[in-house]
Protein backbone atom coordinates (compact mmCIF):
# COMPACT_ATOMS: atom_id res chain seq x y z
CA UNK A 1 0.00 0.00 0.00
CA UNK A 2 2.85 2.44 1.02
CA UNK A 3 4.23 1.65 -2.27
CA UNK A 4 1.29 2.27 -4.16
CA UNK A 5 1.65 5.66 -2.34
CA UNK A 6 4.93 6.06 -4.17
CA UNK A 7 6.99 5.23 -1.08
CA UNK A 8 10.64 4.15 -1.98
CA UNK A 9 12.12 0.98 -0.68
CA UNK A 10 13.97 2.23 1.91
CA UNK A 11 11.22 4.80 3.29
CA UNK A 12 9.15 1.63 3.33
CA UNK A 13 11.33 -0.39 5.20
CA UNK A 14 11.41 2.94 8.16
CA UNK A 15 8.16 2.70 8.54
CA UNK A 16 7.13 -0.77 8.97
CA UNK A 17 10.55 -1.52 10.19
CA UNK A 18 11.20 -4.64 8.65
CA UNK A 19 14.34 -6.06 6.52
CA UNK A 20 15.02 -6.41 3.01
CA UNK A 21 14.02 -9.93 2.18
CA UNK A 22 10.44 -9.75 4.15
CA UNK A 23 9.89 -6.53 1.78
CA UNK A 24 10.73 -8.51 -1.18
CA UNK A 25 8.25 -10.95 0.00
CA UNK A 26 5.96 -8.48 0.58
CA UNK A 27 6.18 -6.85 -2.66
CA UNK A 28 6.07 -10.12 -4.87
CA UNK A 29 4.04 -9.44 -7.81
CA UNK A 30 3.56 -5.42 -7.36
CA UNK A 31 4.24 -3.63 -10.22
CA UNK A 32 7.87 -1.68 -10.26
CA UNK A 33 7.49 1.78 -8.79
CA UNK A 34 7.34 4.52 -11.88
CA UNK A 35 11.14 5.48 -12.09
CA UNK A 36 11.76 2.11 -12.77
CA UNK A 37 8.76 0.79 -14.96
CA UNK A 38 9.90 3.11 -18.39
CA UNK A 39 12.01 2.08 -21.44
CA UNK A 40 14.42 4.44 -20.02
CA UNK A 41 15.85 2.96 -16.98
CA UNK A 42 16.05 -0.75 -19.49
CA UNK A 43 17.86 1.19 -21.56
CA UNK A 44 20.20 2.52 -19.16
CA UNK A 45 20.91 -0.43 -17.21
CA UNK A 46 21.62 -2.21 -20.88
CA UNK A 47 24.25 0.26 -21.37
CA UNK A 48 26.07 0.35 -18.01
CA UNK A 49 25.99 -3.89 -19.16
CA UNK A 50 27.49 -2.99 -22.31
CA UNK A 51 29.93 -0.29 -20.67
CA UNK A 52 31.38 -3.08 -17.88
CA UNK A 53 31.42 -5.63 -20.90
CA UNK A 54 33.51 -3.40 -23.32
CA UNK A 55 35.47 -2.81 -20.40
CA UNK A 56 36.41 -6.12 -19.51
CA UNK A 57 37.43 -7.20 -22.49
CA UNK A 58 40.42 -4.57 -22.86
CA UNK A 59 41.10 -5.06 -19.51
CA UNK A 60 41.15 -9.03 -19.25
CA UNK A 61 43.58 -8.98 -21.83
CA UNK A 62 45.92 -6.29 -20.43
CA UNK A 63 45.94 -8.29 -17.33
CA UNK A 64 46.52 -11.39 -18.27
CA UNK A 65 49.46 -10.38 -19.98
CA UNK A 66 50.65 -8.96 -16.89
CA UNK A 67 50.02 -12.59 -15.35
CA UNK A 68 51.88 -14.75 -18.04
CA UNK A 69 54.70 -11.96 -18.62
CA UNK A 70 55.13 -12.44 -14.58
CA UNK A 71 55.18 -16.38 -14.97
CA UNK A 72 57.10 -16.40 -18.00
CA UNK A 73 60.09 -14.20 -16.66
CA UNK A 74 60.15 -16.38 -13.13
CA UNK A 75 60.41 -19.64 -15.79
CA UNK A 76 62.61 -17.96 -17.23
CA UNK A 77 64.56 -17.58 -13.98
CA UNK A 78 65.02 -21.14 -13.47
CA UNK A 79 65.78 -21.93 -16.83
CA UNK A 80 67.48 -25.78 -16.89
CA UNK A 81 67.69 -27.75 -14.23
CA UNK A 82 71.14 -29.53 -13.12
CA UNK A 83 70.25 -33.59 -12.09
CA UNK A 84 70.52 -32.76 -8.52
CA UNK A 85 68.00 -29.99 -8.93
CA UNK A 86 65.66 -33.14 -10.80
CA UNK A 87 66.68 -35.10 -7.80
CA UNK A 88 65.50 -32.93 -5.55
CA UNK A 89 62.53 -31.63 -7.22
CA UNK A 90 61.15 -35.56 -7.80
CA UNK A 91 61.87 -36.38 -4.71
CA UNK A 92 60.21 -33.33 -2.62
CA UNK A 93 56.81 -33.81 -4.94
CA UNK A 94 57.09 -37.79 -3.93
CA UNK A 95 56.89 -36.63 -0.12
CA UNK A 96 54.17 -34.15 -1.10
CA UNK A 97 52.24 -36.91 -3.10
CA UNK A 98 53.49 -39.91 -2.78
CA UNK A 99 52.18 -43.20 -0.28
CA UNK A 100 54.85 -42.98 2.96
CA UNK A 101 55.10 -45.16 5.48
CA UNK A 102 53.42 -44.71 8.63
CA UNK A 103 53.82 -45.88 12.35
CA UNK A 104 50.08 -47.82 12.14
CA UNK A 105 51.41 -48.94 8.76
CA UNK A 106 55.07 -49.37 7.92
CA UNK A 107 54.81 -49.69 3.89
CA UNK A 108 57.59 -49.14 2.19
CA UNK A 109 56.50 -49.23 -1.72
CA UNK A 110 56.71 -46.56 -4.04
CA UNK A 111 53.11 -45.09 -5.22
CA UNK A 112 52.84 -41.80 -6.64
CA UNK A 113 49.27 -40.52 -7.23
CA UNK A 114 48.06 -37.49 -8.95
CA UNK A 115 45.90 -35.58 -11.62
CA UNK A 116 48.35 -33.22 -13.06
CA UNK A 117 49.83 -34.95 -16.05
CA UNK A 118 52.81 -32.45 -15.58
CA UNK A 119 53.48 -33.51 -12.21
CA UNK A 120 53.16 -37.45 -12.92
CA UNK A 121 55.75 -36.78 -16.07
CA UNK A 122 58.03 -35.06 -13.64
CA UNK A 123 58.03 -37.80 -11.19
CA UNK A 124 58.33 -40.22 -14.04
CA UNK A 125 61.22 -38.33 -15.36
CA UNK A 126 62.81 -38.47 -11.83
CA UNK A 127 62.76 -42.13 -11.88
CA UNK A 128 65.17 -41.69 -14.85
CA UNK A 129 67.96 -40.50 -11.95
CA UNK A 130 67.72 -43.12 -10.07
CA UNK A 131 68.06 -45.69 -12.86
CA UNK A 132 64.38 -47.53 -12.27
CA UNK A 133 63.50 -49.10 -15.48
CA UNK A 134 60.56 -48.33 -17.32
CA UNK A 135 59.70 -51.54 -17.04
CA UNK A 136 59.15 -51.87 -13.01
CA UNK A 137 56.65 -48.98 -13.32
CA UNK A 138 53.21 -49.78 -13.47
CA UNK A 139 49.63 -47.48 -13.97
CA UNK A 140 46.60 -47.71 -12.41
CA UNK A 141 43.62 -45.29 -13.62
CA UNK A 142 41.32 -43.98 -10.93
CA UNK A 143 38.65 -42.45 -11.75
CA UNK A 144 34.40 -41.96 -11.28
CA UNK A 145 32.59 -44.76 -13.21
CA UNK A 146 30.44 -41.99 -14.77
CA UNK A 147 33.20 -40.70 -16.56
CA UNK A 148 34.85 -42.80 -19.63
CA UNK A 149 37.35 -45.06 -18.57
CA UNK A 150 38.16 -45.88 -21.84
CA UNK A 151 39.74 -42.24 -22.71
CA UNK A 152 40.83 -41.72 -19.81
CA UNK A 153 43.35 -44.78 -20.06
CA UNK A 154 44.37 -44.05 -23.52
CA UNK A 155 45.23 -40.19 -22.41
CA UNK A 156 47.12 -41.16 -19.47
CA UNK A 157 48.72 -43.89 -21.82
CA UNK A 158 49.47 -40.54 -24.37
CA UNK A 159 51.05 -38.75 -20.88
CA UNK A 160 53.83 -41.53 -19.56
CA UNK A 161 54.15 -43.07 -23.48
CA UNK A 162 53.37 -46.39 -21.17
CA UNK A 163 52.63 -49.76 -23.31
CA UNK A 164 49.43 -51.42 -22.40
CA UNK A 165 50.63 -54.30 -20.31
CA UNK A 166 51.93 -51.59 -17.82
CA UNK A 167 47.97 -50.32 -16.93
CA UNK A 168 46.63 -52.41 -14.21
CA UNK A 169 43.01 -52.58 -14.25
CA UNK A 170 41.37 -48.95 -12.88
CA UNK A 171 39.83 -48.43 -10.14
CA UNK A 172 36.28 -46.95 -10.51
CA UNK A 173 34.72 -44.24 -7.98
CA UNK A 174 31.41 -45.05 -7.19
CA UNK A 175 29.30 -42.19 -8.37
CA UNK A 176 27.59 -40.06 -5.81
CA UNK A 177 25.30 -37.52 -7.54
CA UNK A 178 24.69 -35.54 -4.29
CA UNK A 179 28.10 -33.56 -4.77
CA UNK A 180 28.38 -31.18 -6.93
CA UNK A 181 31.47 -31.87 -9.08
CA UNK A 182 33.49 -29.15 -10.92
CA UNK A 183 35.71 -31.28 -12.22
CA UNK A 184 32.99 -33.35 -14.04
CA UNK A 185 33.78 -31.32 -17.56
CA UNK A 186 35.65 -32.66 -20.83
CA UNK A 187 39.26 -32.41 -18.65
CA UNK A 188 38.66 -34.64 -16.26
CA UNK A 189 41.20 -38.07 -16.76
CA UNK A 190 40.75 -39.57 -13.52
CA UNK A 191 43.78 -39.76 -11.36
CA UNK A 192 46.71 -41.48 -11.71
CA UNK A 193 48.31 -43.57 -9.65
CA UNK A 194 52.20 -45.15 -10.73
CA UNK A 195 53.60 -47.67 -8.84
CA UNK A 196 57.25 -49.15 -9.21
CA UNK A 197 57.20 -52.74 -8.70
CA UNK A 198 60.45 -54.02 -6.03
CA UNK A 199 60.94 -50.81 -4.48
CA UNK A 200 60.91 -51.35 -0.82
CA UNK A 201 65.20 -49.88 -1.29
CA UNK A 202 63.82 -46.92 -3.76
CA UNK A 203 61.51 -46.36 -1.27
CA UNK A 204 64.49 -45.63 1.30
CA UNK A 205 66.48 -43.31 -0.98
CA UNK A 206 63.51 -41.25 -1.77
CA UNK A 207 62.67 -40.56 1.68
CA UNK A 208 66.12 -40.00 2.44
CA UNK A 209 66.40 -37.40 -0.33
CA UNK A 210 62.94 -35.74 0.68
CA UNK A 211 64.16 -35.38 4.45
CA UNK A 212 67.61 -33.89 2.73
CA UNK A 213 65.84 -31.61 1.40
CA UNK A 214 62.79 -30.41 3.55
CA UNK A 215 65.30 -30.22 6.53
CA UNK A 216 68.41 -28.70 4.85
CA UNK A 217 69.61 -25.31 5.53
CA UNK A 218 70.58 -22.51 3.16
CA UNK A 219 73.93 -22.72 2.12
CA UNK A 220 75.98 -19.61 2.99
CA UNK A 221 78.33 -19.87 0.13
CA UNK A 222 76.69 -19.64 -2.92
CA UNK A 223 74.40 -16.67 -3.65
CA UNK A 224 71.88 -16.42 -6.34
CA UNK A 225 70.28 -13.14 -6.45
CA UNK A 226 66.80 -12.69 -4.37
CA UNK A 227 63.87 -12.79 -6.17
CA UNK B 1 115.79 -96.65 26.94
CA UNK B 2 114.64 -97.63 30.75
CA UNK B 3 116.09 -100.48 32.90
CA UNK B 4 114.14 -103.39 33.41
CA UNK B 5 114.40 -102.14 37.31
CA UNK B 6 112.72 -98.69 35.96
CA UNK B 7 110.58 -100.75 34.19
CA UNK B 8 109.09 -102.68 37.07
CA UNK B 9 108.92 -99.54 39.39
CA UNK B 10 106.44 -97.99 36.18
CA UNK B 11 104.41 -100.85 36.38
CA UNK B 12 104.20 -100.89 40.34
CA UNK B 13 103.12 -97.54 40.49
CA UNK B 14 100.56 -97.75 37.31
CA UNK B 15 99.02 -100.77 39.23
CA UNK B 16 98.74 -99.03 42.49
CA UNK B 17 96.75 -95.73 40.30
CA UNK B 18 95.01 -98.37 38.77
CA UNK B 19 93.86 -99.26 42.75
CA UNK B 20 93.10 -95.88 43.63
CA UNK B 21 90.40 -95.87 40.49
CA UNK B 22 92.61 -94.20 38.06
CA UNK B 23 91.81 -94.21 34.02
CA UNK B 24 94.57 -94.94 31.50
CA UNK B 25 94.55 -91.95 30.23
CA UNK B 26 95.03 -90.18 33.92
CA UNK B 27 97.74 -92.76 34.83
CA UNK B 28 99.51 -91.74 31.62
CA UNK B 29 99.32 -88.21 32.39
CA UNK B 30 100.65 -88.68 36.10
CA UNK B 31 103.55 -90.85 34.88
CA UNK B 32 104.63 -89.21 32.09
CA UNK B 33 105.67 -90.98 28.83
CA UNK B 34 104.54 -94.70 28.90
CA UNK B 35 103.59 -96.63 25.61
CA UNK B 36 100.56 -98.19 25.63
CA UNK B 37 101.68 -101.62 25.57
CA UNK B 38 103.58 -101.12 28.77
CA UNK B 39 100.85 -99.83 30.47
CA UNK B 40 98.93 -102.76 29.17
CA UNK B 41 100.85 -105.74 29.89
CA UNK B 42 101.15 -103.95 33.48
CA UNK B 43 97.75 -103.28 33.71
CA UNK B 44 96.51 -106.63 32.51
CA UNK B 45 94.61 -108.80 35.09
CA UNK B 46 93.36 -105.56 36.85
CA UNK B 47 89.78 -104.73 37.20
CA UNK B 48 89.11 -100.92 35.40
CA UNK B 49 87.28 -98.50 37.73
CA UNK B 50 83.50 -98.43 37.19
CA UNK B 51 82.98 -95.09 36.62
CA UNK B 52 85.65 -95.47 33.57
CA UNK B 53 82.30 -97.56 31.85
CA UNK B 54 80.47 -95.28 31.19
CA UNK B 55 81.95 -91.88 32.06
CA UNK B 56 79.89 -89.30 30.45
CA UNK B 57 76.36 -91.20 31.29
CA UNK B 58 73.62 -89.23 32.29
CA UNK B 59 71.24 -91.98 33.63
CA UNK B 60 69.02 -89.44 36.48
CA UNK B 61 68.53 -86.87 33.82
CA UNK B 62 67.84 -89.66 31.33
CA UNK B 63 65.05 -90.70 34.05
CA UNK B 64 63.87 -87.20 34.41
CA UNK B 65 63.52 -86.76 30.68
CA UNK B 66 61.46 -90.14 30.66
CA UNK B 67 59.31 -89.29 33.98
CA UNK B 68 58.94 -85.40 31.80
CA UNK B 69 57.58 -87.14 28.77
CA UNK B 70 55.24 -89.29 30.70
CA UNK B 71 53.74 -85.91 31.84
CA UNK B 72 52.98 -84.93 28.26
CA UNK B 73 55.31 -82.62 27.35
CA UNK B 74 57.00 -82.11 24.24
CA UNK B 75 61.09 -82.47 23.55
CA UNK B 76 61.81 -78.47 22.80
CA UNK B 77 60.03 -78.61 26.30
CA UNK B 78 62.19 -80.99 27.74
CA UNK B 79 65.67 -79.64 26.50
CA UNK B 80 64.65 -76.22 28.40
CA UNK B 81 64.06 -77.84 31.78
CA UNK B 82 67.35 -79.98 31.76
CA UNK B 83 69.66 -78.40 29.54
CA UNK B 84 70.28 -81.23 27.22
CA UNK B 85 70.86 -81.60 23.74
CA UNK B 86 67.79 -82.19 21.72
CA UNK B 87 68.88 -85.52 20.33
CA UNK B 88 70.02 -87.04 23.75
CA UNK B 89 66.01 -86.06 24.80
CA UNK B 90 64.98 -88.11 21.38
CA UNK B 91 67.32 -90.81 22.39
CA UNK B 92 65.74 -91.45 25.80
CA UNK B 93 61.89 -91.19 25.46
CA UNK B 94 61.05 -92.37 21.59
CA UNK B 95 59.71 -95.52 23.05
CA UNK B 96 57.55 -94.04 25.13
CA UNK B 97 53.64 -93.45 23.70
CA UNK B 98 53.74 -89.82 22.05
CA UNK B 99 51.73 -87.29 24.03
CA UNK B 100 48.53 -86.47 23.12
CA UNK B 101 48.19 -83.79 20.39
CA UNK B 102 47.39 -80.45 21.16
CA UNK B 103 44.43 -78.72 20.24
CA UNK B 104 44.45 -76.39 17.23
CA UNK B 105 43.61 -73.29 18.89
CA UNK B 106 46.09 -74.08 21.35
CA UNK B 107 48.45 -74.62 18.79
CA UNK B 108 47.75 -71.39 16.55
CA UNK B 109 47.77 -69.54 20.22
CA UNK B 110 51.60 -70.78 20.85
CA UNK B 111 52.25 -69.88 17.10
CA UNK B 112 51.02 -66.35 17.50
CA UNK B 113 52.89 -66.13 20.65
CA UNK B 114 56.37 -66.82 19.22
CA UNK B 115 54.96 -64.45 16.25
CA UNK B 116 54.64 -61.75 18.74
CA UNK B 117 57.94 -62.47 20.33
CA UNK B 118 60.07 -62.45 17.22
CA UNK B 119 58.30 -59.38 15.91
CA UNK B 120 59.33 -57.72 19.21
CA UNK B 121 62.43 -57.82 18.87
CA UNK B 122 63.04 -57.80 15.42
CA UNK B 123 60.97 -54.73 14.24
CA UNK B 124 62.71 -52.31 16.12
CA UNK B 125 65.84 -53.70 14.54
CA UNK B 126 64.75 -53.19 11.29
CA UNK B 127 63.36 -49.99 11.26
CA UNK B 128 66.85 -48.73 12.90
CA UNK B 129 68.14 -50.40 9.90
CA UNK B 130 65.72 -48.68 7.52
CA UNK B 131 66.08 -45.40 9.10
CA UNK B 132 69.71 -45.67 8.77
CA UNK B 133 69.48 -46.28 5.03
CA UNK B 134 67.26 -43.56 4.98
CA UNK B 135 69.51 -41.18 6.62
CA UNK B 136 73.12 -42.08 4.99
CA UNK B 137 71.29 -40.76 2.12
CA UNK B 138 69.73 -37.87 3.59
CA UNK B 139 73.17 -36.71 4.05
CA UNK B 140 74.32 -36.49 0.35
CA UNK B 141 71.84 -33.67 0.21
CA UNK B 142 74.12 -31.55 2.16
CA UNK B 143 72.99 -27.56 2.62
CA UNK B 144 71.06 -26.46 -0.42
CA UNK B 145 71.39 -23.72 -2.58
CA UNK B 146 69.04 -20.34 -2.60
CA UNK B 147 67.73 -21.44 -6.25
CA UNK B 148 67.45 -25.44 -5.27
CA UNK B 149 65.04 -24.17 -2.44
CA UNK B 150 62.87 -22.10 -5.16
CA UNK B 151 62.57 -25.02 -7.15
CA UNK B 152 61.75 -27.74 -4.30
CA UNK B 153 59.73 -24.95 -2.53
CA UNK B 154 57.47 -24.39 -6.00
CA UNK B 155 57.25 -28.34 -6.57
CA UNK B 156 56.22 -28.69 -2.68
CA UNK B 157 53.52 -25.57 -3.09
CA UNK B 158 52.15 -27.11 -6.42
CA UNK B 159 51.78 -30.46 -4.51
CA UNK B 160 50.03 -28.90 -1.49
CA UNK B 161 49.12 -25.39 -1.68
CA UNK B 162 45.97 -24.08 -2.91
CA UNK B 163 45.91 -23.66 -7.28
CA UNK B 164 43.78 -22.14 -9.71
CA UNK B 165 40.89 -24.01 -11.75
CA UNK B 166 39.45 -23.85 -14.80
CA UNK B 167 36.61 -22.79 -12.81
CA UNK B 168 37.87 -20.45 -9.85
CA UNK B 169 40.93 -18.52 -10.32
CA UNK B 170 42.32 -16.54 -7.12
CA UNK B 171 45.89 -16.09 -7.42
CA UNK B 172 46.77 -16.51 -3.98
CA UNK B 173 49.69 -18.24 -1.92
CA UNK B 174 47.52 -20.91 0.44
CA UNK B 175 49.73 -23.86 1.58
CA UNK B 176 48.21 -26.80 3.79
CA UNK B 177 50.36 -29.14 5.26
CA UNK B 178 50.03 -31.79 8.61
CA UNK B 179 54.01 -32.59 8.53
CA UNK B 180 55.74 -30.38 10.67
CA UNK B 181 59.21 -30.51 8.48
CA UNK B 182 57.60 -29.65 5.38
CA UNK B 183 55.77 -26.73 6.96
CA UNK B 184 59.05 -25.55 8.21
CA UNK B 185 60.33 -25.79 4.48
CA UNK B 186 58.08 -24.24 3.13
CA UNK B 187 58.35 -21.16 5.55
CA UNK B 188 62.37 -21.38 4.64
CA UNK B 189 61.18 -21.08 1.17
CA UNK B 190 58.92 -18.21 1.70
CA UNK B 191 62.32 -16.49 3.50
CA UNK B 192 64.16 -17.24 0.88
CA UNK B 193 62.16 -15.78 -1.91
CA UNK B 194 61.54 -12.21 0.39
CA UNK B 195 58.49 -12.86 2.32
CA UNK B 196 58.52 -11.54 5.49
CA UNK B 197 57.21 -13.08 8.30
CA UNK B 198 54.89 -10.36 9.12
CA UNK B 199 52.83 -11.27 5.72
CA UNK B 200 51.82 -14.61 6.60
CA UNK B 201 48.57 -15.50 8.96
CA UNK B 202 47.98 -19.01 10.06
CA UNK B 203 44.65 -21.36 10.86
CA UNK B 204 45.54 -24.43 12.76
CA UNK B 205 42.44 -27.12 11.29
CA UNK B 206 42.04 -30.18 13.37
CA UNK B 207 39.44 -32.71 14.62
CA UNK B 208 37.11 -31.21 17.71
CA UNK B 209 38.55 -34.74 19.23
CA UNK B 210 42.34 -33.80 19.07
CA UNK B 211 43.84 -32.02 22.33
CA UNK B 212 43.60 -28.62 20.33
CA UNK B 213 45.46 -26.62 23.00
CA UNK B 214 48.85 -28.34 22.58
CA UNK B 215 48.41 -28.20 19.01
CA UNK B 216 48.05 -24.47 19.25
CA UNK B 217 51.16 -24.35 21.20
CA UNK B 218 52.98 -26.87 18.69
CA UNK B 219 52.44 -24.91 15.96
CA UNK B 220 52.86 -21.39 17.52
CA UNK B 221 56.34 -22.93 18.17
CA UNK B 222 57.21 -24.22 15.31
CA UNK B 223 56.47 -21.59 12.84
CA UNK B 224 57.58 -18.86 15.64
CA UNK B 225 54.91 -16.61 14.51
CA UNK B 226 52.90 -13.96 16.88
CA UNK B 227 49.43 -15.47 18.22
CA UNK B 228 47.73 -12.93 16.49
CA UNK B 229 48.80 -14.41 13.54
CA UNK B 230 46.66 -17.22 14.14
CA UNK B 231 43.31 -17.18 13.12
CA UNK B 232 40.42 -19.28 14.76
CA UNK B 233 41.33 -22.64 14.50
CA UNK B 234 38.58 -24.69 12.69
CA UNK B 235 37.24 -28.01 14.85
CA UNK B 236 36.54 -30.86 12.13
CA UNK B 237 33.49 -32.34 13.56
CA UNK B 238 34.39 -35.58 14.21
CA UNK B 239 32.61 -38.72 11.91
CA UNK B 240 31.94 -41.60 14.51
CA UNK B 241 31.54 -44.00 11.69
CA UNK B 242 35.43 -43.91 9.85
CA UNK B 243 37.94 -45.09 11.98
CA UNK B 244 40.75 -42.97 11.83
CA UNK B 245 44.47 -44.09 12.55
CA UNK B 246 46.39 -40.69 12.75
CA UNK B 247 45.34 -40.03 16.64
CA UNK B 248 48.85 -40.50 18.50
CA UNK B 249 50.34 -37.69 20.17
CA UNK B 250 51.95 -37.17 16.97
CA UNK B 251 48.39 -35.41 15.49
CA UNK B 252 48.56 -31.89 15.34
CA UNK B 253 46.06 -31.47 12.70
CA UNK B 254 46.74 -29.32 9.73
CA UNK B 255 48.20 -25.75 9.65
CA UNK B 256 47.17 -23.68 6.95
CA UNK B 257 49.51 -21.01 6.03
CA UNK B 258 47.80 -17.80 3.98
CA UNK B 259 50.34 -15.25 2.08
CA UNK B 260 49.11 -11.70 2.46
CA UNK B 261 48.90 -9.41 -1.15
CA UNK B 262 50.70 -12.89 -2.93
CA UNK B 263 49.50 -12.47 -6.28
CA UNK B 264 52.59 -11.79 -7.62
CA UNK B 265 54.32 -14.78 -6.03
CA UNK B 266 51.22 -16.78 -6.88
CA UNK B 267 52.48 -16.09 -10.61
CA UNK B 268 56.06 -16.48 -9.62
CA UNK B 269 55.56 -19.97 -8.41
CA UNK B 270 53.42 -21.01 -11.44
CA UNK B 271 56.46 -19.93 -13.88
CA UNK B 272 58.88 -21.85 -11.12
CA UNK B 273 56.58 -24.61 -11.20
CA UNK B 274 56.48 -25.04 -15.17
CA UNK B 275 60.34 -24.39 -15.10
CA UNK B 276 61.04 -27.67 -13.44
CA UNK B 277 57.80 -29.71 -15.01
CA UNK B 278 59.22 -28.74 -18.52
CA UNK B 279 62.14 -31.19 -17.64
CA UNK B 280 59.66 -33.58 -18.69
CA UNK B 281 59.20 -32.48 -21.83
CA UNK B 282 62.14 -32.37 -23.45
CA UNK B 283 62.77 -33.59 -27.22
CA UNK B 284 64.64 -36.78 -25.39
CA UNK B 285 62.18 -37.89 -23.12
CA UNK B 286 59.24 -38.23 -26.13
CA UNK B 287 60.52 -41.70 -26.65
CA UNK B 288 57.31 -43.02 -28.78
CA UNK B 289 54.11 -42.66 -30.31
CA UNK B 290 52.08 -43.81 -27.62
CA UNK B 291 49.30 -43.78 -29.90
CA UNK B 292 51.09 -46.26 -31.97
CA UNK B 293 52.37 -48.53 -29.14
CA UNK B 294 48.92 -48.31 -28.10
CA UNK B 295 47.02 -50.35 -30.86
CA UNK B 296 49.88 -52.27 -31.41
CA UNK B 297 49.03 -55.95 -31.21
CA UNK B 298 50.34 -57.47 -27.89
CA UNK B 299 52.53 -60.93 -28.87
CA UNK B 300 52.22 -63.56 -27.47
CA UNK B 301 53.96 -63.75 -24.51
CA UNK B 302 54.36 -60.04 -23.65
CA UNK B 303 52.63 -58.83 -21.13
CA UNK B 304 50.66 -60.12 -18.81
CA UNK B 305 49.42 -62.67 -21.27
CA UNK B 306 50.48 -66.63 -20.88
CA UNK B 307 52.84 -67.33 -23.62
CA UNK B 308 50.86 -69.95 -26.50
CA UNK B 309 50.89 -73.24 -25.71
CA UNK B 310 50.31 -74.83 -29.58
CA UNK B 311 51.41 -78.30 -30.10
CA UNK B 312 54.90 -78.90 -31.13
CA UNK B 313 55.48 -79.53 -34.11
CA UNK B 314 56.61 -82.77 -34.99
CA UNK B 315 58.48 -82.86 -38.02
CA UNK B 316 60.21 -79.41 -38.41
CA UNK B 317 59.46 -78.09 -42.35
CA UNK B 318 63.09 -77.98 -43.87
CA UNK B 319 63.81 -75.86 -46.74
CA UNK B 320 59.74 -75.85 -47.52
CA UNK B 321 59.68 -73.44 -50.76
CA UNK B 322 56.11 -72.87 -49.85
CA UNK B 323 57.50 -71.06 -46.21
CA UNK B 324 58.57 -67.53 -46.22
CA UNK B 325 62.38 -67.06 -45.68
CA UNK B 326 63.05 -66.73 -42.47
CA UNK B 327 64.01 -63.20 -41.14
CA UNK B 328 67.63 -63.27 -39.85
CA UNK B 329 68.28 -62.07 -36.41
CA UNK B 330 70.84 -59.02 -36.32
CA UNK B 331 73.81 -60.68 -35.15
CA UNK B 332 73.29 -64.13 -36.29
CA UNK B 333 75.54 -65.63 -39.13
CA UNK B 334 73.14 -66.67 -41.89
CA UNK B 335 73.44 -69.99 -42.95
Amino acid sequence: MLRRQGKSRRQIKEILGIGNSTLNQLLRGEPLPPERAGPGYAESRRRAAEGVRRYWAAEHAAREAVRVAISTAAAAQVGELTDREILIAGAVAYWCEGAKSKPYRVDEYVRFINSDPALIRLFLRFLDKPGVSRERVRYRVLIHESADVEAATRYWASVTAAAPHQFNRPVLKRHTPRTSRPDGNVDYHGCLHVSVVKSSGLYRDISGWAHGVIAAKRSEHENVPRT
Amino acid sequence: MRTSRELDELREQAVALRRVGKSVDQIKQILGPIGNRTLHDALRGEPPPEWTRRPNAKDDLRARARELRLHGLDYEEIVAQLGVSKSSVSLWVRDLPRPQRIVPEECAMRISERMRRYWAAERPVRAARRAAASAAVAATIGDLTDREILIAGAVAYWCEGAKNKPYRRVDRVTFANSDPELISFFLLFLDTVGIPRWDLAFQLQIHETADVASAERFWLVLTGARPGQFCKTFLKPDNPVTTRKNTSDTYHGCLRVDVRRSCELYRKIEGWVSAVTRVAEAPDYMPLNSEEVWHREIAPGEGFEPPLRGPKPLVLPLDDPGLPARPTLPGSQPA
